[in-house]
């Protein structure tokens, strides 16, 4: 370890330069309770640098080998939103707030309600409302090594948004994350916090997207509090552009009664992980994730997900697919951990991955870590290929080879993408579903 | 009064149960001095009398060695170990010529591997089992020699082998767990000093169970053994292991390479039961158990079935693995892993996709009681060219009370379409309506847990050999003693 900390590789060097440049003039530099965490994130961060594979949580996606040694730091920049694909959730009624390159841009659509706060964090200031300097950068940022505490130690730019208490029926806030990119390499630091105070409810919709012809490094910090009985429902499409990475560290913290649902859709990027951690703090938290990852070409897409069930009466689902085709590669991890004392813990977690292509690769991970006995706590995987049997019997009755194999895929992933979302949403993502599709090779 | 003492000597009988393994033999040593140095690779290596290319070869492990560094990702945890502290070379003195037949060995031996219920004496076995018995870090003796070499079957100790039949030696030692394969591994390959060397020719089925029975006895003793079977084309050989060790109150190391090689058409079957000292109820004493097995399914058709009973070692560090490179070659793993009062084990298998249709099979048990902390670690890997590969993992977790742990961690990676790959995993505790269902027809709690307990392990015991299951099946029950209640 002695001689790792010595040498610090390059890429690594370039967030420590970045910090040691600009610290002075990044938002709310000077506020003593922000600065302290910053130190504290960066030297974290700095403690494990950019994840490679030689580190168990990043096993099986080569971050450091992706990044380009070459990365600007963002900049605020106007640039014009039509120039970039048009939004899978552009149809759909919502405050929409756009961030781009994480820095807030605007906001629109239905307005605002008194019981919504948002809080620009490129504004902060001694102003800045209690309850942001009460979370902001306190949660664990993904768990492991990761980017997390850079995206607090860097951070640009972002929000944070607070429901009040009892606050029910609000339209969906709708988050559009524009990563475009510019003349040359960009790193774009930026952090979501949200707050549901007790018996809030919140739809949250995010999209990501940008067109990109050189390299984004798109590494987002997220905060979810969930307090007691509060409600999240979030739904998430990440199409990226061909020349991003895309990181999202994610903490979660679920309180009593409080349940936390996420849909991730992974469609785009050239490499792409979601780093979650999601705990279960109190008697009767729950979460549920589910993924649906479709990828083509050599791209990479890894959702990595930490449950921790602190408290008895605890529930947690996962269910991922994958369908990878051409060279990529889907990974999925995940640990649940029981910790002692947690009784009556309930977990599954589910991961299936279809391959299409012969150089297509799935990797994996589902972790179970307990220290309770009255448990019921079990996780299954299944990688193959589209059942040739179920394929003839399709063709059999007169529906075309192709047809009948996107029938099939589009069962496979309907279980992840069907539950729990309305009509307009998942006709949505489907649409963009179908668009990925014809770029994963499908050669039998 | 009679029920007094009839519980009394009762409970002393159970005690005496627990660990009945746990008696040290006096006999008088040869052992190496303390420490680890070229020097004492070279007195183990002349003490074999071993060839030149055998020394080169165990000094460019050491070598090897001396740079490497102990892996610590494993879920075990364990004071530092003082790699210089330790003795690599323990010999009982009456062995020093090794005994040409059963009637020179030293009485205090034979009455050693009795007590343990080996039966070395041919005349009064009932199995037709070929027993090799190493104590510390020789092999004192090998039954039913003659028997095997009629079929052509080469059993002896590796020491023998080095000298007899440097042919198939050479080709084989390393070709599956190479010299530098990880730190214990290469650690064992410098100063391995004992263990069994089987080689089946092609066409022959091994008339009989061949086994190997481990015994440390010294203290501040590590023991170093080495395993190599070969299996020719078509040959079948039934392998089996048991370990055991006195109770002492410093840990020991114990650190084992075992190798097999299965041709074409060749099976291995090979079955443990690892019954080390497990140290006392406080966490005191126990073996180091960090074991480098693999398999390798070099020919096309040929099949490699591990099956373990982990109950003993403070702390288990073991991974039998099987890599496929053969067409249509079969791996399969059955484990039952047992941890009790401050055991540590992680233990799995891994499974190497390279040929095409090849096929395995996973099935883990692992319980957890008292203190203890359990983990199953799988690697189940498919390359880009084993089309039509086929897995199928189940690992099962039981926790028994509220203090110990059950972990799973299993890796899958698939770079093969046509790869079918499944895995599945449950965790939980004995269930309360199993335990009152036995405890309202009169059958007591300790004795209903190791019944459960069975039945929750019945799909690898049923893979045991007969006197194995039997033997494994009990062991089930002792090594939980005290767990309830």
């Amino acid at each position: 370890m002695s001689s790792q900390a010595l040498r610090v590789d390059p890429k690594t060097q370039l967030f420590e330069d970045d910090f040691a440049a600009n610290s002075a003039d990044l938002p709310g530099a000077g506020l003593s309770w922000l600065d302290s965490r910053r130190v504290l994130a960066m030297e974290s961060f700095a403690a494990t640098g950019v994840p490679t594979r030689r580190m168990e949580a990043w096993k099986y996606t080569d971050l450091a080998g992706a990044l380009d040694g070459e990365l600007e730091p963002a900049t605020l920049f106007r640039a014009d939103t039509a120039a970039t694909t048009t939004d899978v959730f552009a149809d759909l009624p919502g405050t929409r707030v756009v961030l781009m390159n994480g820095f807030l841009h605007y906001i629109g659509g239905t307005a605002l309600t008194d019981d919504i706060d948002i809080v620009d964090l490129t504004q902060l200031s001694a102003r800045t409302p209690e309850w942001v300097r009460l979370y902001l950068g306190t949660g664990p940022t993904g768990g492991g090594p990761g980017l997390g505490t850079a995206s607090l130690a860097l951070m640009r730019g972002g929000i944070a948004v607070r429901v009040r208490a009892g606050a029910q029926g609000l339209s969906p806030l709708h988050l559009r994350f524009i990563n475009p990119s510019r003349s040359q390499p960009l790193m774009c630091h930026s952090r979501v916090l949200i707050v549901l105070e007790e018996d809030a409810q919140l739809d949250l919709l995010e999209s990501h997207s940008g067109v990109t012809s050189e390299q984004v490094l798109a590494n987002l910090g997220v905060e979810f509090v969930l307090k007691k009985n509060a409600r999240l429902n979030q739904i998430r499409v990440q199409e990226e552009g061909t020349h991003t990475l895309h990181i999202t560290s994610l903490d979660a913290r679920v309180a009593g009664g409080a349940h936390y649902q996420s849909l991730l859709v992974n469609l785009g990027a050239h490499l792409s992980r979601v780093d979650m951690n999601v705990r279960l703090e109190e008697p009767l938290a729950s979460v549920g994730i589910r993924a649906a990852t479709v990828l083509g070409g050599e791209a990479a897409a890894d959702v990595t997900t930490i449950v921790d069930h602190a408290a008895p009466h605890t529930k947690s689902r996962q269910l991922f697919k994958s369908v990878v085709g051409g060279r990529a590669k889907a990974v999925s991890q995940g640990r649940v951990t029981v910790r002692k004392g947690a009784v009556k813990s309930d977990s599954h977690q589910m991961f299936k991955a279809l391959l299409l292509a012969p150089r297509a690769e799935a990797d994996a991970k589902p972790e179970l870590e307990i220290f309770a006995d009255d448990v019921v706590c079990g996780h299954g995987t299944a990688i193959g290929a589209l059942d040739e049997d179920a394929l003839f019997y399709l063709r059999s009755r007169g529906i075309l080879a192709a047809e009948a194999r996107q029938m099939m895929v589009r069962a496979f992933l309907e279980d992840a993408i069907g539950e729990g979302t309305s009509e307009a949403i998942h006709d949505a993502i489907w649409a963009r579903i179908d668009a990925a599709m014809t770029n994963v090779e499908d050669v039998p | 009064m009679a029920a007094i003492e009839e519980t009394r000597e009762r409970v002393a009988d159970i005690a005496g149960e627990k660990y009945k393994y746990g008696f040290v033999t006096d006999i008088e040593m040869d052992l190496a001095p303390k420490g680890l140095s070229e020097d004492v690779v070279r007195m183990i290596s002349a003490k074999k009398n071993e060839p030149a290319w055998m020394l080169e070869w165990r000094l460019e492990a050491y070598r090897r060695w001396v740079k490497m560094r102990e892996p610590n990702w494993a879920r075990v945890h364990y004071p530092k170990i003082d790699y210089q502290d330790l003795r690599y070379y323990a010999a009982p003195k009456s062995q020093g010529e090794r005994p040409a037949s059963l009637e020179d060995v030293d009485p205090k031996l034979l009455e050693t591997y009795k007590k343990l219920g080996i039966p070395l004496s041919e005349q009064k076995m009932l199995a037709g089992v070929a027993v090799d018995a190493v104590f510390d870090s020789v092999s004192v003796a090998t039954t039913f020699k003659q028997k095997l070499t009629e079929a052509g079957v080469i059993f002896c100790p590796i020491s023998e082998a080095v000298r007899e039949h440097p042919e198939l030696v050479k080709k084989y030692l390393g070709s599956v767990v190479p010299v530098t394969d990880n730190f214990f591994a290469t650690l064992n390959s410098a100063v391995f000093s004992d263990g069994s060397f089987v080689y089946v020719p092609k066409g022959v089925r091994c008339p009989m169970e061949l086994s190997t029975y481990f015994r440390i006895n010294a203290s501040e003793t590590g023991q170093f053994e080495r395993t190599l079977i070969i299996a020719d084309e078509g040959a079948y050989v039934s392998y089996l292991e048991g370990c055991t060790a006195p109770k002492r109150d410093v840990n020991q190391l114990h650190a084992a390479v075992v190798e097999l090689v299965a041709l074409d058409g060749a099976e291995i079957k090979y079955s443990t039961v690892q019954n080390w000292y497990p140290g006392d109820e406080e966490g005191k004493g126990g073996i180091y158990n960090f074991v480098t097995k693999r398999g390798d399914c070099r020919g096309r058709g040929s099949k490699i079935s591990w099956t373990q009973v982990e109950t003993g070692s403070a702390i288990t560090w073991k991974y039998p693995s099987c890599i496929l490179r053969g067409d249509n070659s079969v791996g399969e793993f059955y484990s039952i892993a047992i941890t009790n009062n401050y055991q540590q084990a992680d233990t799995g298998t891994k499974m190497i996709h390279l040929g095409k249709n090849t096929r395995s099979r996973i099935i883990s048990k692992g319980i957890s009681a008292g203190h203890a902390q359990n983990t199953y670690r799988g690697l189940v890997s498919v390359h880009p060219k084993a089309l039509g590969a086929r897995n199928h993992t189940q690992c099962d977790s039981l926790l028994i009370g509220g203090n110990c742990g059950a972990h799973t961690v299993p890796y899958i990676e698939s770079r093969n379409p046509s790869a079918h790959i499944e895995h599945e995993a449950t965790t939980s505790k004995i269930g309360d309506d199993q335990l009152f269902y036995c405890l309202s027809r009169g059958i007591g709690q300790e004795e209903a847990v190791a019944l459960i307990v069975n039945g929750f392990c019945r799909d690898v015991l049923q893979q045991l050999p007969m006197e194995f299951a039997v033997e494994a099946q009990k062991l089930v029950g002792i090594s939980l003693e005290g767990s309830v209640g």
